[in-house]
């Protein structure tokens, strides 16, 4: 191939090659000159032709140069003068004044035919390269830097930020995360969070939790409680708030959560719920409570057909107890009257302290019959209940009047303050007749109660 | 292939005129006095290459070379590898205004140590046997160690030898650590070590 150029064609191929082309004999004289350096150097062919390089360019006269471009001369190996050492080997600038830098290797070429050597160094222009790796490198820079301070807010935030991805594997937990369960960062990131912090009964429905967020048309954002497990395998409570995240083209790759550790607050909250809804003294559901539930509770039975049966329990002379053994001893008796109510009825019937002396007592599913007989067994059971105050054992008996449901015609329209009038006046009718008594429908049919004063 | 005493002695020679060669010139261009040393020369087939510890680097490390590629009178081929720990001290060293990006300075300025280095050891060997010979054109690359003996173009068997020269840079008070490699075909090689022994260099 070499043959078929001619010189002509050869120097057409070398001013096309858009690199600085020089080729200088043994004696460092200029052979070619390429169009490209005649263009970086101000200097056309014809000037520099025939003459030697180190006088056109007097520091390739030292020896870092001439030795090593002597050794190619002499058939050595190829010799690279980076940029980065040598700024460049030919020095120039661009149109824009700014000094250029750049490689430069020279090469070899064997003349054949006992002619000298030749060599050919060839120079390719860095200075926008190296421009544009310390650009690109300024912008890395800044995104490590971004990435850092991400990596700060992450670490300073006062809440715990989670990311998942879709298998539920953890991609940041932030070092509130970390305290908060105990562990170290390093440790968990890319292990599975179900296995390693969700207690085994919830782990099926924290999947499914998780992969309905995972869903493209549920952004979730809304508010979430879980309870999941620290190293020490304490259970604590985190209130969760999720959003999606995307990556580039839109595709869901994780769940990002933010969380708040609520354990204590929850406590807190379940105290004070409870103290709000409890009776102190006895430690049964106060009035209040009482008639919060009932209505839902009346709800739910007739939409299932079920039978009730409310009660009100009322101890009898209880003033007495009072005014002869003291406050202190009627408190005792008020306590362990509610506490053999609780036990002669089964534990999901509702029973509250009505006020003063007064108890109402809620049973679910349950048909009149059965009530009446179960109140008859706790008139029994608090009959054989002794009180102790002081040196004294006080005994006490009730009255009580019971109302079923299924005795009203109309009772899907019934309400409960017409239950608990009719059930209150059968328990006037109890204290009227003798006391320790419970008077339901069989004594005191409904039929047989004075329109008037039921008032409906 | 065994080598006796007297061509391994012949070899560390060559190796040790060549390197010498190449401190001169690295002293030079760069403004820190550097010191060159070659302590030790070992001779290995390619599994022991990649078994022996002896380089600086495990088979599957990353590190930094520079190749060069020869033909004509002898074939084969040479490297420089770095640890890349000490590529980043070597160009640290080198360059002194690193007020530019690390990165786009590096490729330039170890791909020009390397040259050096290997120019120095080649260039003393392709004196001695006086032939002609094509050299390529320096590579630079960064890649794991396996790879890099891969890409010399010879396959890593118990055929092939390899001749190790560890190389030692003392600048200032860092120690900075390389190996060059360099095989050459048998007939290459057994050419190359006739040569020697023939004709003791000094």
């Amino acid at each position: 191939m070499e043959k078929l150029l001619t010189q002509e064609a050869l120097a057409l191929l070398l001013n096309r090659i858009p690199m600085g082309i020089i080729l200088i004999d043994g004696e460092f004289r200029v052979v070619f000159w390429n169009s490209v350096i005649e263009e970086w150097t101000a200097r056309s062919a014809e000037e520099v032709a025939g003459k030697d390089l180190r006088q056109l360019y007097p520091h390739l006269a030292q020896e870092k140069y001439e030795l090593r471009i002597r050794s190619v001369l002499e058939a050595g190996p190829p010799m690279v003068f980076s940029a980065q050492l040598h700024g460049s080997l030919i020095p120039t600038k661009t149109p824009f004044g700014k000094e250029r830098t750049q490689n430069a290797t020279v090469l070899n070429i064997h003349q054949g035919n006992g002619a000298d050597s030749w060599a050919i160094i060839a120079i390719q222009d860095v200075t926008d390269l190296n421009d544009k790796i310390f650009n690109l490198r300024k912008i890395k820079d800044e995104a490590v830097r971004e990435k850092n301070l991400a990596q700060m807010y992450l670490d300073i935030a006062g809440v715990i930020i989670l990311e998942l991805d879709a298998g539920m594997n953890i991609r940041i937990l932030n070092r509130k995360g970390c305290e908060t369960l105990g562990v170290a960062e390093q440790e968990v990131i890319g292990a599975n969070w179900l296995e390693r912090f969700v207690p085994g009964p919830e782990r099926l429905a924290a999947r499914k939790t998780f992969q309905q967020m995972l869903r493209k048309e549920n952004e979730p954002n809304s508010y979430r409680e879980s309870t999941v497990l620290d190293c020490h395998g304490n259970e604590k409570t985190i209130a969760w708030r999720d959003s999606q995240v995307r990556d580039m083209e839109g595709r869901i790759t994780g769940i990002l959560s933010s969380g708040e550790d609520i354990t204590e607050k929850k406590k807190m909250m379940d105290l004070l719920v409870k103290k709000s809804i409890t009776d102190p003294l006895t430690g049964l559901y106060n009035r209040g409570y009482f008639f919060e539930t009932i209505r839902n509770e009346i709800r739910f039975a007739k939409r299932n057909h079920q039978d009730f049966v409310t009660a009100i329990v009322d101890i009898d002379h209880f003033k007495t107890v009072n005014d002869t053994w003291g406050h202190l001893a009627g408190d005792a008796v008020l306590r362990a009257f509610g506490e053999t109510v609780r036990k002669s009825i089964r534990d999901y019937d509702l029973l509250a302290r009505y006020g003063g002396e007064e108890f109402i007592i809620f049973f679910k599913d349950t048909i009149g019959e059965v009530a009446l007989r179960v109140m008859e067994r706790l008139r029994e059971n608090v009959l054989r209940m002794d009180v102790p105050s002081g040196n004294d054992t006080l005994h006490v008996t009730f009255s009580a009047g019971l109302t079923a449901i299924a005795e009203f015609a109309d009772h899907r329209e019934t309400g409960i303050d017409e239950i608990l009038q009719v059930t209150d006046m059968r328990l006037y009718h109890a204290k009227l007749t003798g006391r320790n008594r419970i008077v339901s429908n069989r004594e005191l049919p409904l039929e047989c109660l004075d329109p008037e004063k039921r008032g409906f | 292939m065994e080598l006796s005493p007297l061509e391994m002695d012949a070899l560390k020679e060559i190796v040790n005129i060549g390197i010498g060669k190449s401190a001169a010139m690295l002293n030079s261009i760069i403004r820190h006095h550097i010191d060159l040393k070659v302590p030790e020369l070992h001779y290995l087939n390619g599994e022991g290459l990649l078994s022996s510890h002896s380089l600086i680097a495990e088979p599957e490390e990353a590190v930094s070379s520079i190749q060069l590629k020869f033909e004509g009178g002898f074939n084969g081929a040479a490297a420089i590898l770095f640890p890349m720990e000490s590529s980043r001290k070597l160009v640290n060293i080198v360059i002194e205004d690193l007020n530019e990006d690390f990165d786009a300075l590096k490729e330039g300025a170890l791909t020009e140590i390397g040259n050096i280095l290997i120019n120095g050891i080649i260039g003393s060997i392709g004196n001695i046997l006086r032939k002609d010979v094509k050299y390529s054109i320096p590579l630079y690359l960064e890649d794991r160690l396996r790879n890099i003996v891969s890409l010399m173009g010879k396959e890593i068997d118990g055929e092939t030898y390899f001749l190790i020269a560890e190389i030692r840079f003392a600048v200032e008070s860092l120690s900075i650590q390389g190996d060059f490699i360099l095989f050459f075909e048998l007939l290459s090689f057994e050419k190359l070590l006739r040569t020697f022994v023939e004709n003791p260099v000094v």
